[in-house]
């Protein structure tokens, strides 16, 4: 038996996507610039694929650009906003410095570039969150926020959804505060989603409301059951995008490479399914969760929640997404209890590396330290012994109980072993 | 003028055995053999072969291009001094040795380094020849042959100068103090052979001419190392490693196969008990004072180590142990651990300083593997305060507090975990 439970890393590719890939792979395999016929229908179902994950964003075609992931489409959007001149001006050799305000809990894949643009001369800066003891851990301070928006800000990036502790990010409130400064003031400050953990999970539209003036927004196709090394970005001006990969030209010159085709075609169907079933998903996710959690709660004492204990299956900042929890075993190490569960088949990971302790974590030297928990201000006990659950709708709620025993098993023997340390 | 590329491999120590030197050097070709072998896809369609001849072995018929990959499989042979890349001349007169000494200079010169990667192998110093001047050489004459008319030194004069007038003193000149290219004429009963450079291999002692040992292979740096120096020394190398699965990780024990296998290019093939030692570790935790787990821990794992020795037929443990270097590495600890064990323990990096482990380790290319991340004994374990000075009659009395029953029922329960990982080259 297995029971994976690690959907926040990667996940199951569905059939549907396994088949359509599988068709472009054997069928559609010539390319899409090619002239013929054979190449004329690999375009075509780039051309669908592109069309459904535009419309599962509420936007068109051209706004989509594919990646090999949610890294590149990350690097892409911030490296565009400090060498572009679709920014504060400057053109392709870096002009005046500039700005970026990210979130303290961001990925490796934003905040990592973003110390690649600190050492070519750009500003960032780390907007705050909410501390562990809050009510929205790891919610970004929105006051704080407002105040950093200096003259020099270029760009604002921001995770929806931690993919740590599920936390929601208010993007639609940041998106307003960032337009009216724009307006105010004459700038021209442009706002990045990672929509990493988020898209086809929770709604976005980019057609609606205070989402209309989000600039860019991160997608990566396998957390989506999806195949691995697909991606995209969505640009609201995708013609101001600055190209980091050259040569023929596809993705309108923006991102040159034979079009992976496949794995296209396999985020067309995901995104598809996800338009389809998203609040049905949700809702499965979070009674998975619910079970989850309060089996936990009633069966191991010593238990710290460091996810939003409520999760929203609309969105609402400040809430978990209904698809993450993550939870700390005081007095044990995440690291022994993965290994002692995938014994039992159970796949689950630690919230936090070793490495992500405090006395390393946010330093950004370290590959592992995220230091999302070291951000909340997680104390080491309740890092060290912290699981993150990633749940998806290929979970069943019933699994759940087989998952709470043993768990409560491993953390009684640990806590017994490990008691003196 | 028929000429064939060989390697020519010099043996050093076993030169100096006296009635037993027939069965070390039958150790060894029988060593170069199997790293030769024809059973090896890169050899094929080839069949090397290996001749013991006049004082030297010489190694044909491998692919030619090819040759810097056999050359430094023959020099990870413990027992080889030397391995030369040469040319192999069947006739003998002086008019092809001359021919063949100026066709060598010239690929030489052409070649700079003379199409070796010499400096990643350790060379006896022979620079790489990449300057507009001319290169200065000297010809060195050894007639092992003494029937052949000329003195070592006649001949090294005739090919000098039949060298100097063909390529002229505009690229060569002779230098006899400090040459730049040291070229070999090497005159023998059945052929000549013609080299200039000289590969440094480890020495020691050919493999399986001095009993076996079982290692405890921890993943460390040391460890893979304390396996390497006994075997250099002819050691058969077999391995126990003890892990405290699900206290540590899967990949840790991935991570001992690896250096099982880079260990396997020098020691053959290496046979690796894996044991999880946890159950033995939760009762000395419950029972036993928390400062003396780790001395306690590894009296048990010598004693289990003992027991597979002795069913595998190993007369010896040995150790990557290294004094002072961790707590239970000081002098005392290291003798209350020596007291579990009935068989005697090998501790050949004892003396020896961490750098100089370590800069072994690289060389061996063991380093890398061991420097990655993964817990080779779990922490969980660890005691925050060991105890550096245990006393024998202390640590006997806290293993009283389970009983001898017990730990002997523990170990036998540790002994039923046992896996099999056969490194192989």
């Amino acid at each position: 038996m297995r029971i994976y439970l690690d959907n926040c890393a990667s996940t199951q590719v569905s059939s549907e996507a396994a088949k359509a890939i599988y068709f472009a792979m054997t069928e559609n395999y010539a390319n899409p610039s090619a002239l013929h016929l054979a190449g004329q229908e690999a375009e075509r179902l780039v051309k669908q694929a592109r069309h459904q994950i535009a419309f599962s964003i509420g936007t068109k075609s051209g706004n989509i650009i594919f990646t090999s992931g949610g890294t590149e489409a990350n690097n892409l959007a911030l490296f565009s906003c400090f060498y572009s001149d679709s920014c504060d001006g400057g053109g392709d050799i870096p002009g005046k410095p500039k700005a970026l305000l990210i979130s303290a809990v961001e990925h490796p894949a934003v905040y990592a570039a973003a110390d690649a643009l600190a050492r070519r001369g750009a500003r960032v800066e780390r907007i705050p969150v909410f501390g562990a003891d809050t009510d929205f851990p790891g919610m970004v301070d929105v006051s704080a926020f407002r105040a950093m928006l200096a003259d020099d800000v270029s760009l604002v990036s921001v995770l929806h959804v931690s993919n740590e502790i599920g936390t929601i990010q208010p993007i639609e409130e940041l998106s307003r505060i960032v337009s009216l400064h724009n307006s105010e003031n004459g700038a021209n400050i442009r706002l990045h989603v990672d929509a990493a953990q988020s898209y086809g999970k929770l709604g976005i539209d980019v057609d609606n409301g205070d989402l209309r003036r989000v600039d860019f927004v991160s997608m990566s196709a396998h957390k989506l059951h999806g195949p691995k090394g697909i991606g995209a970005l969505y640009a609201a001006s995708p013609a101001k995008l600055h190209p980091m990969v050259f040569g023929g030209g596809q993705e309108g010159g923006v991102r040159s490479g034979t079009e992976n085709v496949p794995g296209i075609v396999g985020f067309g169907a995901c995104a598809r399914i996800a338009s389809a079933e998203i609040v049905a998903h949700a809702k499965h996710a979070n009674t998975c969760r619910r079970r989850l959690l309060d089996g936990i709660k009633a069966e191991i004492p010593h238990v710290h929640i460091n996810s939003p204990e409520d999760a929203s299956i609309t969105g609402k900042p400040g809430c978990s997404s209904p698809y993450i929890l993550s939870l700390s075993f005081l007095g044990t190490r995440g690291e022994v209890l993965v290994h002692e569960l995938e014994k039992s088949g159970i796949f689950v990971s630690t919230g936090a590396a070793c490495a992500t302790l405090s006395k390393n974590a946010g330093s950004g030297k370290n590959g592992n330290a995220s230091g999302v928990l070291a951000a909340v201000g997680a104390s080491d006990e309740v890092m060290e012994g912290t699981l993150r659950f990633g749940i998806s709708w290929t979970n069943v709620p019933d699994e759940m109980d087989f998952v709470i025993d043993r768990l409560k098993k491993a953390v009684t023997r640990f806590r017994r072993t490990g008691s003196y340390r | 003028m028929d000429i064939q590329n060989v390697l020519i491999v010099r043996y050093g120590e076993i030169a100096l055995k006296g009635m037993n030197r027939p069965y070390f050097e039958k150790a060894l070709i029988r060593r170069l053999r199997r790293v030769i072998g024809s059973g090896d896809a890169a050899a094929r369609p080839f069949a090397p072969t290996v001749e013991n001849a006049e004082g030297l072995i010489i190694v044909r018929g491998y692919p030619q291009d090819k040759e810097l990959t056999f050359a430094k499989r023959l020099l990870r042979v413990f027992g080889v001094a030397s391995v030369s890349p040469a040319w192999e001349l069947a006739s003998r007169n002086q008019e092809d040795v001359n021919e063949a000494a100026v066709a060598w200079m010239e690929r030489r010169l052409d070649d700079g380094a003379g199409g070796l990667d010499a400096g990643s192998l350790g060379t006896d110093g022979s620079a790489t020849v990449c300057t507009d001047r001319p290169h200065t050489f000297k010809v060195f004459g050894k007639r092992a042959d003494k029937s052949w008319p000329l003195t070592s030194p006649e001949i090294a004069a005739l090919t000098g100068e039949a060298v100097l007038e063909a390529l002229g003193e505009s690229r060569v000149k002779v230098d006899v103090s400090d040459p730049e290219i040291r070229l070999y004429v090497h005159l023998r009963r059945k052929n000549v052979l013609v080299y200039d450079d000289m590969l440094k291999g480890f020495g020691g002692l050919p493999l399986g001419t001095n009993g076996k040992g079982l290692v405890l292979l921890s993943g460390g740096i040391d460890s893979p190392v304390a396996a390497w120096m006994m075997a250099k020394r002819g050691m058969t190398i077999e391995a126990v490693h003890f892990h405290s699965y699900p206290y540590t990780s899967k990949r840790a024990e991935e991570k001992v196969k690896d250096l099982a296998d880079v260990l396997a290019s020098y020691c053959g093939r290496i046979k690796v008990h894996m044991l999880n030692i946890l159950p033995a570790q939760e009762a000395l935790a419950e029972a036993c004072p928390e400062e003396e787990m780790t001395v306690l821990v590894r009296r048990v794992m010598v004693r289990i180590a003992s027991r597979v020795a002795e069913r595998e037929g190993c007369a010896f443990l040995i150790t990557g142990e290294n004094l002072g270097q961790v707590a239970s590495q000081t002098a005392e600890g290291i003798a209350v651990t020596d007291r579990a064990s009935p068989l005697p323990v090998l501790r050949p990096l004892i003396a020896m300083d961490k750098v100089d482990i370590m800069d072994r380790a690289r060389e061996i290319e063991t380093y890398e593997i061991s420097i990655q991340p993964y817990e080779d004994c779990c922490t969980v374990f660890l005691p925050k305060h060991p105890v550096t000075r245990p006393a024998a009659a202390a640590i006997e009395a806290s293993e009283g507090l389970l009983g001898q029953d017990r730990i002997a029922a523990l170990e036998d329960e540790v002994m039923e975990t046992e896996e099999v990982y056969v490194a192989n080259v």
